[in-house]
C-alpha cells in the first residue's frame, strides 16, 4: 500500500473539516430548538442559550399538553396517515403491476392517461367544487381520495416490477394453471417488500407532513391535523401578542414569556415522531432514490 | 387466394385482441381502482376549467353561469402586480434551481472521498434527516432563528453592533428564507442520487490514475465529475421543466401581510382569490394560465433534453 501524498493528506484534512462544519450547520438548528425549548425564555431572548440550556424548565411542554387542540391534531394526523397510506398502497401496487405487464392490451393508452393527468389538471377551484359537490368537506375522504393514486410513484413502482420480476416466474405460474392474481399475490408481492416499504414511507410522510388539503377542505377545527394546528398556533401567537395592548404590563410580560416558550416546544412536538422514526426508515430512502433513479 | 389469407389474418388478430383482453381480465381488475380515481379526481375537475371563461354564479352552477370569454385573463394580465407575481414565482424556482444544483454534487464528491466509514455514515445520515421534517416545522425553525428577539442570527448580529432585523417582516428576505430552508432540508437527500452515480465510476480507470500519481482533486476533476455529468445535466434539465410550478404550501407559511410584495406567487394567489375571496372564475383562469405555462416549459425542456442527452421524459 502506497503512502498518501502530502497533497492528499491535506485534502483529507480539509474535506473532513468542511464536512464537520456542514454537519454542525445542519444539526445546530435542531439542537438550538431543543435547548431553547427547555430554557428560561429570558435567557433565550438574551442570547445566552446558544450552546447549552440555561434555567431549565419544562413549562413549555406542560403548556403545550394543556392545548386540547394539539392532542386532537395528533389523533387526526395518525388517522389520516394510516387510512391514507393504506388506500394509496392498495390502489398503487396492483395498478403499477398491471401497467408493468407488456402484454396488457391498452397499456399505451393507460400510460398516456396517467401522464396527461400528471402534468395537466383542472386546478384548485374545480377540484374544490368537485369535492364540495361530492359532500366530502370535513370528511377524511377529501384528504385521502383525491390523491389516492400517485402517478409519479406508479412510474417508480412500474420500473421496479419491470426490472425485478422475471418472465420465467410468470411462465411457471401459467404452466401450473394460475392466472395474474395468483402470480401477483404469491410471487410478485413477496418479491416486492422493498418497494412496498419505500412507497409506504413516501405516502405516510406525505400525509403526516402535509397541511394544504386540510386547509382547503376542512372547516371544522376538530378535523385539523397536527401540521395545520401548529401553523395556526404560530400565527395566532404572534398576532395575539401584537393585539394585546392595553393589558397590564405584568400580564403581557407573562404572556410573552409563555409564548416564547411554547414556540420551541411546538416545533419539537411536531418533529418528534419523524425524528424517532428516522433511524428505522432511513435506509428505505436510499433504496427509493436508487429505484427512482434507474427509471428511464 | 392471397387476399383471403390476409383477411383471415386480420380477422384472427382482431379476434385475438378481444380474446387477449378477456384473458387479461385480472389485470384490468388491478387497474380498476387507480383508473377510477384518475377519472373522478383528475379528469373530473378538468371540465371545471370552463369556469375560466365564465362568471361563476353559485345558484346557476358551472353549466348555467354566463360566459365571459377571455375577460378573466385580460383582467389578470392587466393587474398592476402581474409581473411581480411572475417574477416572485420565477425567483424562487428558476433562480434557486440554478444556485442550488452545485451543492449536492459537491457534498456527494466530498462524502465519496471519505475513507473513514463511520464518519461518512454519520455525515450522510444526519444531513438528510431534515428531509423527513414537515414544511411547517422547517419554517417554524427558520422563524425562531430569524426572530428579532432571541433569534440566533440577530444575537450574532448584535455582537457586531447590527440592529435586530425582522427577517419575516420584509420583502427582501423572503427569497433568502425560501432558499436557505430548501437547501437545509434537501441538500443531503439530493446528494444521495449523485453518490449512487459515483459508485458506478470505472474502477480500472481510477486505479490507473492512482498509479500515475493523480491526487484526489485531479481524480475528482478528470474522472468523477465527467462520470456524473450526465446525471447532473438530466436532473438540471428536469428541474427546469418545473420552473413555474411553485407549490403554495411553503410560501403560505412564510407569507404574512408585511412581506406580500415578495411572497405572493401564482399558486398562493390562486388560493387567495379562489378559495378565500370565492372568485372562482378568475382563480381558475390564473390557475389555467399557470398550468399552460408549466406544460410549455416542460415540453420545451423535454425537447431540449431529447436533443442533448437522448433522455426524455416521454
Amino acid at each position: 500500500m502506497k503512502m498518501k501524498s502530502r497533497f492528499d493528506r491535506n485534502f483529507d484534512i480539509i474535506n473532513y473539516t468542511l464536512l464537520g462544519i456542514l454537519l454542525f450547520i445542519v444539526m445546530y438548528p435542531l439542537y438550538f430548538v431543543i435547548i431553547a425549548s427547555i430554557s428560561d425564555p429570558n435567557m433565550v431572548n438574551a442570547g445566552k442559550t446558544l450552546l447549552w440550556p440555561r434555567g431549565i424548565t419544562f413549562e413549555g411542554y406542560a403548556k403545550i399538553l394543556e392545548y386540547k387542540e394539539i392532542m386532537v391534531g395528533y389523533k387526526n394526523s395518525i388517522i389520516y396517515t394510516f387510512v391514507g397510506t393504506i388506500i394509496n398502497l392498495v390502489v398503487l401496487i396492483p395498478a403499477s403491476f398491471a401497467l408493468s405487464r407488456k402484454e396488457l392490451v391498452g397499456r399505451k393508452l393507460f400510460s398516456a392517461l396517467c401522464l396527461i393527468a400528471m402534468y395537466f389538471s383542472g386546478g384548485v377551484v374545480p377540484l374544490y367544487l368537485l369535492i364540495k359537490n361530492l359532500g366530502m368537506f370535513d370528511t377524511i375522504w377529501a384528504l385521502v381520495l383525491p390523491g389516492a393514486f400517485s402517478i409519479y410513484n406508479m412510474i417508480i413502482c412500474r420500473s421496479f416490477f419491470v426490472g425485478n420480476v422475471s418472465e420465467d416466474l410468470y411462465e411457471s405460474v401459467k404452466i401450473d394453471g394460475g392466472g395474474y392474481m395468483r402470480f401477483f399475490f404469491s410471487i410478485v408481492l413477496p418479491l416486492s417488500k422493498a418497494i412496498i416499504a419505500v412507497m409506504c414511507l413516501y405516502h405516510a410522510l406525505g400525509h403526516w407532513n402535509g397541511y394544504l388539503s386540510v386547509l382547503y377542505y376542512m372547516r371544522d377545527p376538530d378535523k385539523y391535523n397536527l401540521q395545520l394546528i401548529l401553523k395556526n398556533l404560530t400565527e395566532s401567537i404572534s398576532t395575539k401578542t401584537l393585539a394585546s395592548e392595553g393589558m397590564s404590563t405584568d400580564y403581557l410580560a407573562d404572556m410573552q414569556k409563555l409564548n416564547e416558550m411554547v414556540k420551541f416546544s411546538t416545533i419539537l412536538i411536531a418533529a418528534l415522531p419523524m425524528i424517532i422514526l428516522y433511524p428505522f426508515v432511513q435506509k428505505y430512502f436510499v433504496t427509493g432514490v436508487m429505484i427512482g433513479s434507474v427509471k428511464g | 387466394m392471397k387476399t383471403s389469407v390476409k383477411q383471415e389474418l386480420t380477422l384472427n388478430r382482431k379476434k385475438s385482441v378481444w380474446v387477449r383482453m378477456a384473458s387479461q381480465w385480472q389485470l384490468y381488475v388491478f387497474l380498476l381502482p387507480a383508473m377510477t380515481f384518475l377519472a373522478i379526481f383528475s379528469y373530473g375537475p378538468m371540465y371545471g376549467i370552463i369556469l375560466a371563461f365564465k362568471e361563476y354564479m353559485p345558484s346557476l352552477g358551472i353549466m348555467g353561469s354566463p360566459w365571459v370569454g377571455f375577460d378573466h385573463f385580460e383582467r389578470f394580465f392587466h393587474l398592476p402586480k402581474f409581473w411581480t407575481y411572475i417574477w416572485n414565482t420565477v425567483k424562487v424556482s428558476a433562480l434557486i434551481t440554478i444556485i442550488d444544483f452545485p451543492f449536492p454534487v459537491i457534498l456527494a464528491l466530498m462524502l465519496h472521498h471519505v475513507n473513514c466509514k463511520w464518519y461518512k455514515k454519520l455525515v450522510q445520515n444526519f444531513t438528510y434527516l431534515p428531509y423527513m421534517l414537515s414544511l411547517v416545522v422547517v419554517i417554524n425553525i427558520a422563524r425562531v432563528f430569524c426572530s428579532p428577539t432571541g433569534g440566533v442570527f440577530n444575537i450574532i448580529g448584535g455582537w457586531f453592533g447590527v440592529d435586530p432585523i425582522n427577517f419575516f417582516g420584509e420583502d427582501k428576505y423572503v427569497f433568502w428564507i425560501y432558499w436557505f430552508t430548501g437547501l437545509w432540508q434537501g441538500l443531503g437527500y439530493s446528494a444521495v442520487i449523485y453518490l449512487a452515480a459515483l459508485s458506478g465510476v470505472d474502477q480500472e480507470q481510477l486505479e490507473a490514475a492512482k498509479i500515475d500519481g493523480a491526487n484526489q482533486l485531479r481524480i475528482i476533476w478528470s474522472i468523477e465529475i465527467p462520470a456524473i455529468a450526465d446525471t447532473v445535466i438530466i436532473l438540471l434539465i428536469l428541474a427546469f421543466g418545473r420552473i413555474f410550478s411553485v407549490g403554495a404550501d411553503k410560501m403560505l407559511l412564510i407569507q404574512n401581510s408585511a412581506n406580500l410584495g415578495a411572497s405572493e406567487v401564482l399558486s398562493t394567489y390562486v388560493y387567495k382569490v379562489g378559495l378565500l375571496d370565492a372568485q372562482f372564475g378568475f382563480s381558475t383562469a390564473v390557475n389555467l394560465f399557470n398550468t399552460l405555462v408549466n406544460i410549455i416549459c416542460l415540453l420545451t425542456v423535454n425537447w431540449i433534453s431529447g436533443k442533448v442527452s437522448e433522455t426524455s421524459l416521454f
